[in-house]
């Protein structure tokens, strides 16, 4: 096993700071000024800000999940600028101990593979991104969102916080409408195809930095993007938010896949939105995993409003040690003949609480929905919590829903047989649990895949104590 | 009626036990009605303007060896339901049935009873709140069957909270069947506490009413004890059910099975709501949890919300549910065989149910039968 040994300082490594600027801790509307002033952004943005920030102290905080008593807003820094020159082109621009950090996180490599485009997010603003010209050529945006405020304020205008995530959907939509800062904006024209995945890599450093990336997919007519987002950050004693939130438009027959790998530190709230509006015939994938943070609130969503549109969700959750992973997904029907299917899988370990917490929602009008949803989850001991919270609400009749979950231990008879076969137990325990989550995995590109099976195995490690 | 003068013939442990339940009406909060983001079930009756009153009805019950029935029962006899154990996550009604309960019937049960026991329950008065509480000794068994009709009912409240205790080894198959009039609200609270080696089986037949709001809370405090619950529903017209069964697993190698299976017509709504909770030290138990629900129109409308809360990793537990439809070529083939669409439709729900009832011993004659009278009425 010696190749799938992993550095764990490379996930838990932090730089000091570096910062041009860094806003007051605590929100309130001269920090929202502030950042739209050093962002240099027209009026209309700084409008909205200014409407999630009234929304933002109207609404309440969730009550029904993880508890979020611990997460004091007023001592988050809700803006932070790294000193690096925005943008860099290439990567010889970025500061040394900036690049350090990516180099553990194995961007290069994924250059070196020619993805289409990297994107990587230090602190609060996109540094370094690269598209592929074939790409552009082609009409492909990919460019961090700041950027596309100023370049394509149509476009932005049209999708941003409207019709997929209003502002004032909860608490923390309004919050991110604010204080939001970098991201991606990817819009990929009618009919192009972008073969190869789009990728940006998210990290948090700076002490107590409040996350707020936006994502914007726009996938126009029969087009077609598969866009991975990965984000890992360092250890720090003092709570963090990470706040994200992703919008994704699949256009009539386009289809969009959007894959995740996020493994925060432990003292993050990850409480991130995630939604798609897929339009007739349109295909919507998320495959989701979430491996860090002390507290994740996340369940991404699919609106099924076209006829025959179609949304499929994958997700994996790992739960170690003071950790709540409340996850899952929702899905509403609204077009006639579409259809959805949700597997989750979780583990649970060393007093970790995994919470599969879904939504399946068919309007009244969705005739011939069909869905699906199975959950399995895995409990490594006996100090560790399972929970599951599937809602099914139903206001159609031709409909096929079935819901399938279960819970359990790894079982004894598997483990005996691999034993007798000549391994360990450990070596037995975690092919078992690699068995386990293999059906995610193998969505993902290979880097990634790799990433994954290396960290579960990292959380693994000395599991049978 | 004033709650004094409702108390005024009461033992004073029992008057003591509704005196402190009365109390808490005032600081409880109402049941839920609202689940997650959109499920929502509104109750169609005001539970605070629900006042203490004599019962006003008629009971009766099958004479047996080995069972006795008390009408009248003694405090004594009640003593071991009074615990606050039984009450779990109480709301202003779980309070309201406790404080004005009005009719109680005490049931013990000794040795091996072959015969089912019946008994049965006319309403003539609205509220009728009754409790029953059945008491199976050591190594005891028992069939319960449990009717309950109304008369002259258009509107009003009705409830009534079953209790059964099983000492160890003792066996205990309860059949509830409910034909109140629709009109009339319902509530209904099933509890059970089995101890060592000892089974409960909940089989609620839900047919009448224009709103049930049912909870069973099955809690398994002996090893190697078991619960089966079985809810079978028909839901027409305008009827609404609120359907929630609770299995708590406290000892070691205990198993639960719930089942919530029926049909949904009309513009009847039906919501059912299932938790299974594996305590920590509960470890080689097994919670299985199903919930299946038949459509029928356009207007009909089914939530489902099957919970696992699991704090064990040594257990086996799942759950699946379903939400479907009349399978449209089954249709097609029946009424190529000359049915009507009417006997065609009838004829898929009675085949439904059939893979439920085989499950039911010898309860499963008179389950049918009550099923088909109200499918055919």
């Amino acid at each position: 096993m010696k190749d799938f040994e992993i550095n764990r300082e490379a996930y838990d490594h932090y730089n000091e700071e570096r910062l041009t600027f860094k806003a007051k801790e605590g929100i309130n509307e001269d920090v929202v000024r502030a950042i739209s002033k050093d962002k240099g952004e027209p009026d209309w943005m700084l409008q909205i800000r200014l409407k999630g920030l009234k929304m933002f102290k109207e609404l309440p905080l969730p009550t029904w999940g993880p508890s979020l008593k611990k997460l004091d807003l007023s001592q988050i820094h809700f803006f932070m600028k790294p000193d690096a020159q925005r943008n860099a082109q290439s990567w010889d621009d970025v500061p040394e101990d900036i690049k350090k950090t990516f180099e553990k996180l194995g961007i290069p490599e994924a250059e070196r593979k020619a993805l289409s485009g990297v994107g990587a997010q230090y602190e609060s603003e996109v540094i370094y991104h690269k598209l592929k010209e074939e790409w552009e050529s082609k009409g492909v945006i990919f460019l961090d969102c700041d950027e596309a405020v100023k370049k394509h304020p149509d476009l932005i205008k049209k999708y941003f916080m409207t019709s997929c995530v209003p502002i004032g959907l909860h608490a923390f939509t309004a919050l991110h409408a604010a204080v939001w800062s970098g991201g991606t904006f990817i819009y990929v024209p009618k009919g192009v195809k972008v073969t190869m995945p789009l990728q940006a890599y998210f990290r948090m450093n700076a002490k107590k930095g409040g996350q707020f990336e936006h994502t914007l997919i726009i996938v126009d007519e029969g087009a077609e993007v598969h866009y991975i987002e990965g984000c890992s950050a360092p250890q720090y004693t003092q709570s963090s938010l990470h706040a994200g939130c992703v919008e994704i438009h699949v256009l009539k027959g386009a289809r969009a896949r959007y894959s995740s790998i996020e493994n925060w530190s432990r003292n993050t709230f990850n409480l991130n939105t995630k939604r798609a509006v897929v339009y007739e015939d349109g295909v919507i994938e998320w495959v989701n995993g979430n491996l860090g943070s002390g507290v994740t609130m996340l369940y991404p969503a699919s609106i099924l409003i076209g006829d025959r549109a179609k949304s499929d969700f994958i997700g994996i959750a790992f739960a170690g040690k003071d950790q709540n992973q409340d996850t899952g997904s929702k899905v509403v029907h609204i077009g006639k003949g579409t259809s959805s299917t949700i597997s989750s899988k979780s583990i649970s370990k060393n007093g970790g609480i995994t919470t599969y917490r879904g939504l399946l929602t068919v309007a009244k009008g969705a005739k011939n929905t069909k869905s699906s949803v199975n959950c399995d989850a895995l409990m490594m001991d006996n100090k560790s919590v399972s929970n599951t919270f599937p809602f099914m609400d139903i206001k159609e009749n031709s409909v096929d829903i079935a819901h399938e979950a279960t819970v359990g231990k790894i079982s004894q008879d598997h483990i005996f047989y691999l034993m007798s076969r000549g391994l360990d137990e450990e070596t037995a325990t975690r092919m078992i649990v690699s068995g386990f989550i293999e059906p995610i995995v193998k969505e993902l590109p290979l880097e990634y895949a790799v990433e994954l099976n290396r960290l579960i195995e990292l959380e693994m490690e000395g599991s049978l104590g | 009626m004033e709650f004094e003068q409702f108390l005024r013939n009461e033992p004073e442990l029992l008057k003591q036990y509704r005196l402190k339940h009365f109390a808490s009406m005032k600081t409880a909060r109402m049941p839920d009605t609202r689940y997650g983001l959109s499920i929502r079930l509104q109750p169609p009756i005001d539970f605070t303007r629900i006042e203490p009153s004599e019962a006003q009805g008629e009971f009766t019950a099958s004479k047996q060896q080995g069972v006795e029935v008390h009408v009248q029962p003694s405090p004594d006899m009640l003593k071991p339901f009074l615990d606050d154990s039984w009450i779990r996550n109480p709301h202003y009604v779980t309070h309201l049935n406790q404080a004005f309960t009005n009719h109680t019937v005490f049931i013990q049960v000794e040795g091996t009873i072959a015969e089912p026991i019946v008994l049965h329950t006319l309403i003539k008065g609205v509220p009728f709140i009754q409790r029953i509480c059945i008491h199976a000794k050591t190594g005891s068994s028992a069939t319960i069957f449990l009717e309950k009709n109304s008369v002259g009912m258009r509107s009003g409240y009705t409830a009534d909270i079953i209790q059964i205790l099983t000492e160890p080894g003792s066996t205990i198959r309860c059949v509830t069947a409910q034909h109140v009039q629709r009109g009339v609200a319902v509530i209904q609270q099933r509890m059970s506490q089995s101890m060592k080696e000892s089974s409960v089986e909940w089989i609620d037949l839900c047919l009448g009413g224009a709103y049930v709001r049912s909870e069973v809370n099955t809690t398994l405090l002996g090893e190697g004890a078991s619960a089966r619950d079985t809810i079978l529903f028909l839901a027409a017209d305008t009827q609404l059910y609120d359907l929630y069964t609770e299995s708590r697993h406290v000892a070691p190698r205990t198993f639960s099975q719930i089942l919530t299976k029926g049909v949904v017509n009309h513009r009847a709504k039906v919501l059912s709501r299932g938790l299974i909770r594996i305590e920590e030290n509960a470890y080689g138990s097994d919670g299985y949890e199903k919930q299946d629900t038949l459509l029928l129109s356009d207007e009909a409308e089914a939530d489902a919300i099957p919970n696992l809360e699991i704090h064990n990793h040594d257990v086996k537990c799942s759950h699946g549910s379903t939400v479907g439809q009349v399978d449209k070529e089954k249709l097609f083939y029946l009424m190529s065989r000359g049915l009507s669409r009417k006997e065609a439709e009838r004829t898929i729900v009675e085949g439904y149910f059939t893979p439920v009832l085989e499950y039911l011993g010898d309860a499963r004659k008179h389950v049918e039968k009550q099923l088909l009278e109200r499918l055919r009425a």
